[in-house]
């Protein structure tokens, strides 16, 4: 029987830490839901009753320990760091994704300053509050981004564009630390 | 010369700097012109065109004339104005526009040449004879054309994007700006406040006046020290909002590392924001504008305003002998500061009759400037008074010809400015950017106090607007004089007299475009190169439209204004582009096998994002050929590996899900079994292909999709479209899951023996038939496996969550060792699918239909599919259609060039005569022969026919046998075996 | 340009990608005539005022949108799902 080891996406440039601001990346189980036409009731209440998740709306991101349920797109969320009840397969189309998007948490002061570099997003703490989630661009890539925190954010973008986000992300960080060092 | 006592400089820190060659010293807190003003340089540039000796004009970004190269380590930045650059330590300048020195300047000789150069000689001269267009006139124009000049190194400097939000954006802080960001921050909005210069107070840093019982400065102060200590409240300092744009989104330049002269690592020279607000307040003030006279353009003459920013900011006066000239009341204000200040003050010549002095200088009024004198550097002024010409010493001359308000940000979405008689300028039009007031000067209110009330009342406007409750409370006290101004343009007679500096454009000019019929202004203005280049002709403008009025007849309301467009200021391209180069260009998207395949030094090549090997060298391979046949030659013995994860796969789940992908395929997919795997055609609307791959089942109403790599984000967006827009009554929903399953080939008769190797349980041709899939077992890992062939070999797919795809490669190429297999790259697999006749997107290229690639019977006449009506469209199906063939050389191992287009054997290889084209070629080691595809005019009815191939470009001609696509094993034995 | 996504509220333009007149909603009937299906595929009107054109949000949450905007003031003036509902 062979042996297949697993390797992180970004795992030759994470952690990094640049001023105040520190990536890692995160490894977790990621499902995406979609209900089946007018199973929508049914999804929720599995997701209560088993998970103990509820069923979040758009851009809404419900936590439960180490679970999250997360809006995701016009169709679909998320469910993340948890795998999902069995019994969610008679209600709801669930697919698998856990390897096809790298995740990175950001986290740090001078966060938000860091992604208004990168995101076309409002990132004002009063417009991007804990528990949001949002689908976005960072730089030219497809991301989504959610806030665990005021200075804590989870960014999500397809695998293999691991190294371009770390790359990305450096750079502005890079720019937002130099600029508190300057005379 | 520096004048004690005055100034917001620190002279305590004394900055040493480089001008042409020349060490100087400044102040903290000069800019490059201030200091260079303080060691009296007036000459400081040649003028574009005529290479007239040139001075500082001004005090702000309008400036025209000092233009100058900023060196820093390695760079070099052209065009800097330098009444903008702060003076830093060490700091590097030289001027521009002036060879072989800036005193004597050899292109000096245009000057003399004047009358031949006026406006339109370009256009007259350079039109005959046509010989002389490439050879003669553009290397001159090209010689003497361009501001400037870039270093040709590599630019190193680093510039950045980012992007800003807030509730009110404030352009300006001057009175009116402040006062509106503590009236809309204290109403609880949040304010972006955002100002050009490197500190807060506007024109109250260049004037002696008081705001609420204290200085200007520093009544400007206190306020920016209580709007940084806000949290809703973001100051830019060093930002120009460069320009306005839909939906509440302007543009603004900050200057983040040009008063640095070694910035820290990773600190941008500058930043593009781009800002959206909800609601903007425009306070950026009023312009100065000049009075046209004979030679009004020494160095030493220069704005009336400037010359008392330079006495009240800097504490340096631009001369010993200073006069003025104007036609309004606030040029008074640069006489009487001067005096003030002890600064011989000789004449304050005003063009208004009657007026008197506010202070300790001569006023010569009703009387106008007739000329100056001095050629390096302003000597003397003559005047024209009651009929007698009078010859004034001076070495510095301040004109006033009126404030012009800023309106340019109104104008960026087509607004159009409005005259105001009574200002003599032009007003902002109201509402020309929706969600924008204006306020302050820049809305024609003149005084301090004026503007102080109606920064206030616009943001408590906006703040209503914005459901907040504005907090009332009362303004300082402040200088509330009228402006009084009578319009006065141009002295006349004769002589040049400038308008635009910074293209040497005077009124003679303006007055012959008039003569000549170019009238309208924006035609006067390509005509004459009035207003264009870096200073957009702000201080000039309106002057040259009422001298082109004047010309014409009409009212300057009749004349109306050229069109102000973005940016306000110069932008570089470096900052509009940033983090657009080297890595930043587009995303990198890379294997899981990248790793291990770098390691094995293949060539990787770029498809899409995707980086994918090219081939495998191995030791004593010189050329990508050997490579690439040892490769299809190994595929075709024994077993080959490849990464074919790029290809776009979608997962797709639903009660509707067959009757989703029966609309999207030609072909029928309800007649799928379940385990199974079906190849598909996908057509666009207008009845052409979009793409092809295949379509597993892997449950009852559960599939897998896959797509071509060129294609899978234009699938993926159709499937959107027609689920969303044409039938969101199907019950289906998809997502894509390629970045999830890293997806390896496994091909060649040693395929299944290696496969059996490694998974947990053995498959067979009765467990796994040819287009059969399975869910398969790799130890702990859940895998994928189908039955499919790109290369015409028994071959598979095997598919594991993307975190193994490192180890499952690795693994897979020591199998293939093993069994005197490896793996192969993008070469190969192109020559093995071309052996086989297999298509890829350089035939499904956009233009071909199902028909032409010979797959008219795949689309199903038992159900409708997207592009099924269309492509039974009349020439879209027919003898007169490009149908795909194979082809081969009449030769052996001649060459077949891919876009080369076919011809009958006889016919002129021009375009009438065109038959088709080639599409894909490769040298096959299995064939042993050069083999192509292309599409040719009702080519499958021509097999065995010789054409000709002509490639235009290299010259080259091919015969060509027609052929079929497929050049090996037809029967297709191999993929079942 | 911002459009106003119904799920995901006023975005950056980049974000979308555009799609033409919203025509392409009404697919003709596989027999309709040879005109209407012209019609339908390449012929569109080009208003200076009102139109009603598709924009994918494509990097956003992927919905199709029908978005009514002003080709002259440049003003966005609604955008609404194309598939109806909502999420």
């Amino acid at each position: 029987m062979v042996d297949l080891y697993a390797t992180a996406a970004a795992a030759t440039a994470l952690p990094l830490k640049i001023g105040t601001v520190y990536v890692e990346e995160v490894k977790t189980p990621l499902f995406l839901v979609a209900p089946f036409g007018k199973k929508l009731k049914q999804v929720a209440a599995v997701l209560g009753i088993q998970m103990g998740l509820e069923w979040p709306t758009a851009h809404v991101m419900k936590r439960t320990g180490v679970a999250y349920a997360l809006w995701f797109d016009h169709a679909h969320i998320a469910l993340m760091g948890v795998e999902p009840s069995a019994k969610l397969l008679q209600y709801a189309a669930v697919t698998d994704v856990s390897d096809g998007w790298c995740i990175v948490d950001i986290s740090g002061p001078e966060v938000r300053d860091v992604l208004a570099r990168v995101t076309p997003l409002d990132m004002r703490s009063k417009s991007f509050k804990t528990g949001m989630t949002q689908r976005s661009m960072l730089m030219h890539m497809q991301a989504s981004i959610s806030c665990l925190g005021k200075s804590h954010f989870r960014v999500m973008v397809f695998r293999s564009m691991a190294l371009t986000v770390v790359h990305d992300l450096a750079v502005a960080m890079e720019s937002v630390a130099a600029r508190t060092q300057k005379v | 010369m520096r004048v004690s006592g005055k100034g917001l400089i620190n002279r305590e820190t004394v900055l040493n700097f480089k001008f042409n060659g020349q060490l100087f010293q400044g102040f903290a807190g000069d800019t490059l012109a201030s200091a260079l003003l303080a060691n009296d340089q007036r000459l400081v540039a040649r003028s574009f065109k005529y290479h007239r000796p040139r001075g500082i004009m001004t005090a702000g970004s309008e400036e025209p004339n000092a233009l100058v190269t900023i060196y820093r380590s390695g760079s070099q930045e052209p065009n800097t104005r330098a009444t903008v650059q702060p003076l830093y330590e060490g700091l590097v300048a030289q001027p521009q526009n002036a060879w072989p020195s800036l005193k004597f300047d050899a292109l000096g000789v245009n000057d003399l040449l004047s009358p031949f150069l006026a406006a339109g000689f370009y256009y007259k001269t350079f039109m005959w004879p046509r010989a002389f267009w490439e050879r003669v006139y553009e290397p001159f124009i090209r010689h003497a054309a361009g501001l400037g000049a870039l270093a040709a190194a590599y630019d190193h400097d680093l510039y950045e994007k980012a992007y800003a939000h807030c509730d009110v954006l404030i352009i300006g802080a001057g009175p009116s700006g402040l006062m509106a960001a503590l009236a809309a921050a204290r109403a609880g909005l949040d304010v972006i406040l955002a100002d050009e210069n490197d500190r807060v107070g506007g024109r109250l840093l260049s004037e002696v006046e008081e705001v609420g019982s204290v200085a200007g400065h520093i009544w400007a102060e206190g306020i920016g020290a209580e709007l940084v200590g806000l949290a809703n409240v973001k100051v830019m300092t060093n930002s120009t909002v460069t320009g306005a744009y839909d939906q509440g989104t302007y543009g603004a330049l900050e200057r983040v590392g040009h008063h640095l002269h070694a910035a820290p690592k990773g600190l941008p020279l500058e930043t593009f924001w781009r800002i959206t607000a909800k609601r903007t307040i425009l306070c950026a003030g009023a312009l100065e504008r000049q009075i046209a006279f004979k030679d009004n353009d020494r160095p030493g003459i220069m704005t009336a305003s400037g010359m008392r920013s330079y006495l009240n900011r800097y504490g340096v006066s631009p001369g010993q002998k200073i006069a003025i000239f104007g036609n309004n009341s606030d040029a008074h204000r640069t006489a009487r500061d001067f005096s003030n200040a002890g600064v011989d003050v000789v004449a304050m010549i005003d063009s208004r009759s009657g007026v008197l002095a506010q202070g300790d200088y001569p006023v010569y009024a009703g009387t106008h400037v007739v000329g100056t004198s001095g050629r390096l550097g302003l000597r003397s002024i003559t005047i024209r008074q009651d009929g007698e010409l009078n010859t004034i010493k001076c070495d510095a001359l301040g004109v006033s010809g009126g404030w012009n308000p800023s309106v340019h940000l109104t104008c960026h979405m087509n607004g159009r400015p409005v005259w105001d008689a009574g200002l003599a300028s032009f007003l902002p039009q109201e509402d020309a950017i929706p969600g924008m007031s204006v306020a302050g000067a820049a809305a024609g209110t003149m005084s301090t106090a004026g503007a102080l009330a109606q920064g206030y009342e616009m943001a408590q406007s906006a703040a209503k607007d914005l459901g907040k409750r504005p907090r009332a409370f009362d303004l300082p006290s402040a200088e509330d004089a009228p402006y009084e101004i009578e319009p006065f343009w141009d002295v006349g007679g004769k002589g040049r007299a400038w308008l635009d500096f910074q293209n040497d454009v005077t009124t003679k000019d303006v007055k012959q475009a008039a003569q000549e019929n170019f009238r309208s202004v924006e035609h006067m203005k390509r005509y004459t190169t009035q207003g264009m280049a870096t200073d957009q002709g702000k201080n000039s403008n309106v002057t040259a439209l009422a001298v082109l009025a004047d010309a014409t007849g009409r009212g300057i309301p009749e004349t109306g204004t050229t069109t102000f467009r973005p940016p306000y200021v110069p932008v570089a391209m470096a900052a509009l582009g940033a983090g657009g180069h080297g890595k930043g260009f587009a995303p990198e998207r890379l294997l899981t096998s990248d790793a291990a395949t770098r390691a094995l030094n293949a060539p990787m090549i770029e498809t899409g994002l995707w980086y994918r090997p090219s081939y495998f060298p191995q030791a004593g391979e010189t050329h990508w050929r050997q490579s690439c046949d040892r490769e299809v030659t190994m595929v075709r013995n024994t077993v080959g590996v490849c990464d074919v994860s790029t290809l776009g796969k979608i997962d797709i789940q639903g009660p509707d899900a067959v009757t989703f992908l029966d609309l999207l395929y030609t072909n029928s997919f309800a007649s799928l079994k379940l385990r199974r795997v079906r190849y598909g055609l996908m057509l666009r609307e207008d009845g052409h292909v979009m793409d092809d791959g295949t379509c597993a089942r892997l449950g009852e109403s559960h599939y897998l999709m896959t797509t071509t790599t060129a294609a899978a984000g234009q699938v993926m967006r159709h499937m959107d479209f027609v689920h969303q827009a044409l039938r969101p009554d199907l019950d289906v929903s998809f997502t894509s899951v390629t970045e999830h399953w890293a997806q390896f080939a496994v091909a060649g008769p040693q395929a299944r023996t290696l496969l059996n190797g490694i998974l947990d349980s053995k498959i067979s041709d009765k467990n796994m038939p040819y287009m059969g899939c399975a869910a398969v077992q790799l130890g702990a890992v859940s895998g994928r496996l189908f039955r499919i062939s790109f290369s015409g070999e028994h071959a598979y797919e095997l598919a594991v969550p993307a975190s193994y795809g490192d180890s499952l490669f690795r693994l897979l190429c020591d199998h293939a060792y093993a069994l005197g297999g490896g793996p192969y790259g993008m070469e190969a697999l192109n020559v093995l699918r071309l052996e086989k006749g297999f298509i890829t997107h350089a035939e499904i290229h956009g233009r071909t239909t199902a028909f032409d690639i010979g797959m008219a019977r795949m689309i199903s006449d038992k159900k409708d599919c997207i592009g099924k009506t269309m492509a039974a469209r009349p020439g879209l199906i027919g003898v007169e259609r490009d149908q795909l063939v194979g082809l081969r050389p009449v030769v052996e191992l001649e060459k077949i060039i891919p876009g080369a287009h076919l011809f009958e054997l006889d016919a002129v290889p021009i375009r009438e005569n065109d038959q088709g084209y080639v599409t894909s070629m490769c040298y096959s080691p299995t064939v042993e022969s050069v083999i192509a595809q292309a599409f040719l005019r009702d080519g499958r009815n021509r097999i065995g026919e010789i054409v000709k191939m002509v490639e235009h470009l290299s010259g080259s001609t091919t015969l060509c046998l027609v052929c079929t696509t497929v050049f090996f094993d037809p029967e297709g034995g191999r993929l079942r075996g | 340009m911002r459009i106003g996504c119904p799920l995901c509220g006023v975005r950056d333009r980049r974000e979308f990608y555009y799609a033409g007149h919203a025509g392409a909603l009404d697919r003709p009937d596989p027999a309709a005539s040879a005109k209407i299906w012209d019609d339908y595929l390449h012929n569109r009107d080009n208003p200076a005022g009102l139109t009603e054109d598709l924009w994918h949000h494509e990097s956003g949450c992927g919905a199709w949108l029908v978005v009514r905007r002003n080709t002259v003031s440049h003003a966005v003036l609604s955008a609404r799902l194309a598939k109806g509902d909502q999420l």
